[in-house]
């Protein structure tokens, strides 16, 4: 069979047997443990019946995250510009965030509930909280990192600070940035449904996946837990692959990590 | 997630469990109570206390619950072998396939509801259009609610502190108004107003129930735990509860004799345990009726909350374990 | 006519560090090529920094067009010993990057780019990324963005160093070409004594630690110049006296200037 067929037929079969695996062990257990693993039918009757509920908690979960992503990307960019002007600054603050960075979001999000409010506002602010790091303390390496000839060269133009900052820090530090990006592109969903879990609400167009999850398995609804589960992994995996050829787009053209083998 | 995981692993420790009893030593039952330690398991600390329990030859364990009791997937996987729980909502779960049955009543009508700031503008259950309320989401009254009065409102999980009710005017939380409203009271608050489900019709026990496969396996070990139980519950209401608040005390140090005290005359006060219909009295304590809950499964199939044809009297609810009149 | 250039007892020490170069002096007219050679630390590229202003003088005076280097910077291109290309610019786009920072409008930058790049014959690849070029290419890049502006003084530093031997020597070249389309004077750092002989008017030789003039050599062959001036007897002799003066000046530096 030839390569390229074989990367299509390949995980198709092992699939194929994962699935049927899946109906076995379903079928082998006993009719008091059956609940405990829904074949792949009841996940995807759960699918057809909770519809609706699915598309409006993915929709939340979206927002949520996309507010929170953004909200982080644009104060990281506004803190490492701040942060690589100023040595000063950094050595004060640095110890600081790493600090912050440390502490599990899980636990500060109640306290984030009380200051912000249950629903969409602690969703993005978790959200916010969990991607604010590695944006912040890649771009202000990548800014501060700029190669020291070039920088030579720029002086050697007379440009200002701000001609630096623009032609040269700033795209220098671009591939920084999306290393940081695509970290916090797979740490959104995370920080959405985890807001989502302890401080979502049904307010508005009701809860996100998280807020899904727990009234699902409150209510010992499993297929449709797991149906949440699968959208949340898909969700995960669009949102990782959007950042992924995002960075493909600005930097395949020039960037070294692009460079194909046979270079 | 994190429940489906820990299901799994409860369910093989729960296997091991069982196969290490012996028939000649006590039984060793663990229950898993819905919520942390209060006169409304004054049948269980009673009955431990005054030794009942171990009359019948029962090694209990009592297991406090909180604001994260996971009653029913420990019960449905065998982690604990009896939970209390809400009747409707279990119906709810039942008919989704968990397979748990209700053997026992705890009260003959639950004291959930609604507690309402004093100051708020809600008094009815329509005023509820609109408004947000803290409640846990599998609550069956929720969506009874909307369905009667065709009204929506906001859900926000809840972890049943009166902190956020005290800080909110407009603030409805779900609660027992033989607990929660002493406690705000106590915190500084305005005794609160309390909008009861059965004013809106709604009947559920407050109940027990077991696995469907302990109970196949060990009717003579619920038999007799009923039996304590119910023995318990008649000694905490008419006799000396001393011995039950010891324990609750010790359970949960937030336990004061005044509070207990005031709990448990409001349980006397409102027949709770004995029931509030024409067949009230001791001889009810623990009883389940069929009848009251084919009216229930038929109000709820029609309000289109419980899935049709799923669950009946005879697979929701068991008589065998109650002592015979 | 009055000289381009001029350096009177040029001293440079770093900080409390040794003496880099000490009382240099040189007077060099418009159009002349001057090549700096000398053993390590002689401080050929200091000398360079100082002209372009990067780096402050400690002592003496130094005048181009008779401003001193800080406001010179208008008519003086660097050319860095590494291509340092912006690698996220296309080839024509690093050509246009002086202009860009000195305002000039989009149309004009193009135009001037689209020149360049004619004169180092890399039109064809105007649109290519820096990292699809070889390293002869990246050079005359390098070279297309000094000349952009058509100044009066190019600097180079070693520019050609870490290309091959025929690369090199096709550079050299067409930098004569250009030289000859173009009228600037050039400043330029190697290691390469054939490299000097082939590009210069006058070679100046200098000796280490700290820098001075061991000696300044003429050199009068006659320009448009070709590859064929390597075969000829002349050149070669002149390769090996400037070879042993290069010598001398790493054994026996020269004393202070008086």
């Amino acid at each position: 069979m030839r390569p390229s067929a074989l990367r299509i037929f390949l995980p198709a079969f092992t699939g194929a047997l994962f699935l049927a695996a899946w109906y076995a062990i379903h079928a082998f257990l006993s009719e008091d443990t059956r609940f405990l693993l829904p074949t792949p039918g009841a996940i995807l009757e759960a699918f057809r019946d909770h519809a609706s509920a699915l598309a409006t908690a993915s929709l939340n979960t979206t927002k949520g995250a996309l507010l929170g992503f953004g909200l982080a990307i644009f104060v990281s960019l506004a803190s490492a510009t701040v942060l690589s002007l100023s040595p000063l600054l950094r050595l004060s603050l640095y110890p600081y965030l790493m600090i912050l960075q440390m502490t599990p979001v899980i636990v500060i999000a109640p306290i984030l509930v009380l200051w912000v409010g249950a629903g969409l506002p602690s969703v993005v602010a978790i959200t916010f909280l969990i991607c604010f790091f590695p944006l912040v303390v890649n771009t202000t390496q990548g800014l501060i990192s700029t190669d020291r000839n070039l920088v030579e060269l720029f002086r050697s133009y007379r440009a200002t600070r701000a001609q630096q900052l623009l032609h040269l820090r700033l795209p220098a530090a671009l591939p920084y940035f999306f290393t940081g990006l695509r970290i916090a592109a797979t740490l959104a969903p995370i920080g959405a449904l985890v807001g989502d879990y302890t401080a979502g609400s049904s307010a508005g167009d009701g809860g996100g996946l998280g807020f899904q999850a727990l009234i699902y398995s409150s209510r010992a609804q499993y297929p449709a837990l797991f149906a949440t589960a699968v959208v949340t992994c898909i969700l995960g995996f669009l949102f990782v692959a959007i950042v992924i050829a995002l960075a493909h787009l600005a930097l395949h053209h020039w960037h070294d990590s692009f460079d194909r083998p046979d270079r | 997630m994190l429940s489906l995981r820990v299901l799994l692993l409860a369910f093989l420790s729960a296997t091991s469990v069982l196969f290490a009893t012996d028939s000649s030593a006590p039984f060793k039952l663990t229950i898993q109570l819905d919520w942390v330690a209060e006169p409304e398991h004054g049948g269980f600390y009673q009955a431990q206390a005054r030794g009942f329990f171990a009359a019948e030859n029962l090694d209990v364990t009592l297991i406090p619950g909180g604001p994260n009791a996971l009653v029913m997937p420990k019960v449905a996987t065998g982690q604990a072998h009896i939970g209390q729980a809400d009747s409707t909502n279990t119906l709810l779960q039942q008919a989704e396939g968990l397979p748990v049955v209700q053997f026992a009543a705890v009260f003959q009508d639950d004291p959930s509801g609604l507690l309402v700031n004093a100051d708020s503008s809600v008094h009815r259950f329509e005023d509820l259009a609109g408004k947000t309320l803290i409640a846990r989401p599998e609550w069956a009254f929720l969506p009874y609610l909307r369905k009667k009065y065709g009204i929506d409102f906001n859900i926000v999980p809840q972890n049943f502190s009166v902190a956020a009710f005290l800080g909110n005017k407009e603030a409805i939380q779900q609660g027992y108004y033989i607990a929660e409203p002493y406690h705000i009271v106590k915190a500084g608050g305005k005794k609160p107003r309390f909008l009861s489900t059965w004013d809106a019709g709604f009947r559920a026990y407050a109940v027990l129930v077991t696995s469907r496969k302990f109970a196949r396996e060990h009717p003579d070990v619920l038999r007799a735990f009923t039996r304590a139980y119910i023995k318990g519950w008649r000694d905490y209401l008419e006799g000396d509860p001393a011995p039950a608040h010891a324990a609750m005390k010790a359970a949960n140090s937030n336990n004061t004799d005044e509070f207990m005290m005031a709990s448990r005359q409001l349980i006397i006060d409102g027949q709770l345990v004995t029931g509030r219909d024409a067949d009230s009295g001791p001889a009810n304590i623990g009883r389940l009726d069929p009848a009251r809950y084919a009216t229930q499964i038929e109000q709820l199939e029609a309000l289109g909350i419980l899935k049709k044809n799923k669950v009946t009297p005879a697979t929701a609810l068991t008589l065998d374990f109650l002592p015979t009149e | 006519m009055p000289p381009l250039v001029e350096l009177q007892n040029v001293t440079k020490r770093f900080a409390d560090g040794p003496l880099i170069l000490d009382r240099l002096s040189l007077t060099v007219a418009e159009g002349e090529f001057i090549s700096l050679i000398g053993p390590s630390g002689c401080g050929k590229s200091t000398l360079l920094r100082l002209l372009a202003g990067l780096t402050p003088l400690t002592s003496g005076s130094l005048s181009i067009a008779g401003r001193p280097p800080e406001s010179a910077a208008t008519d003086l291109s660097f050319v860095f010993q590494d291509p340092t290309l912006l690698p996220w610019l296309s080839a024509t786009h690093n050509v246009e990057l002086p202009l860009k920072l000195r305002g000039f409008p989009s149309p004009t930058r193009r135009a001037l780019a689209e020149r360049s790049l004619d004169l180092v014959r890399l039109r064809d690849r105007a649109d290519a990324y820096p990292r699809q070029l070889s390293g002869g290419q990246k050079m005359r890049v390098s070279l297309a963005r000094a000349l952009a502006l058509s100044p009066k003084l190019l600097l180079l530093d070693e520019p050609f160093g870490a290309l091959d031997e025929i690369t090199r020597e096709h550079l050299n070249e067409e930098l004569l070409a250009i030289r000859d389309a173009q009228a600037w004077t050039a400043f330029f750092v190697t290691h390469s004594v054939a490299e000097a002989v082939f590009l210069s008017t006058r070679i100046v030789v200098l000796s280490a630690n700290p820098g001075r003039i061991q000696k300044i050599i003429t050199v009068s062959f006659d320009y448009p110049r070709n590859a064929d001036l390597r075969l000829t007897r002349a050149y070669h002799d002149l390769v090996t006296e400037v070879s042993r003066t290069l010598r001398i000046a790493e054994q026996e530096p020269a004393p202070s200037a008086p």
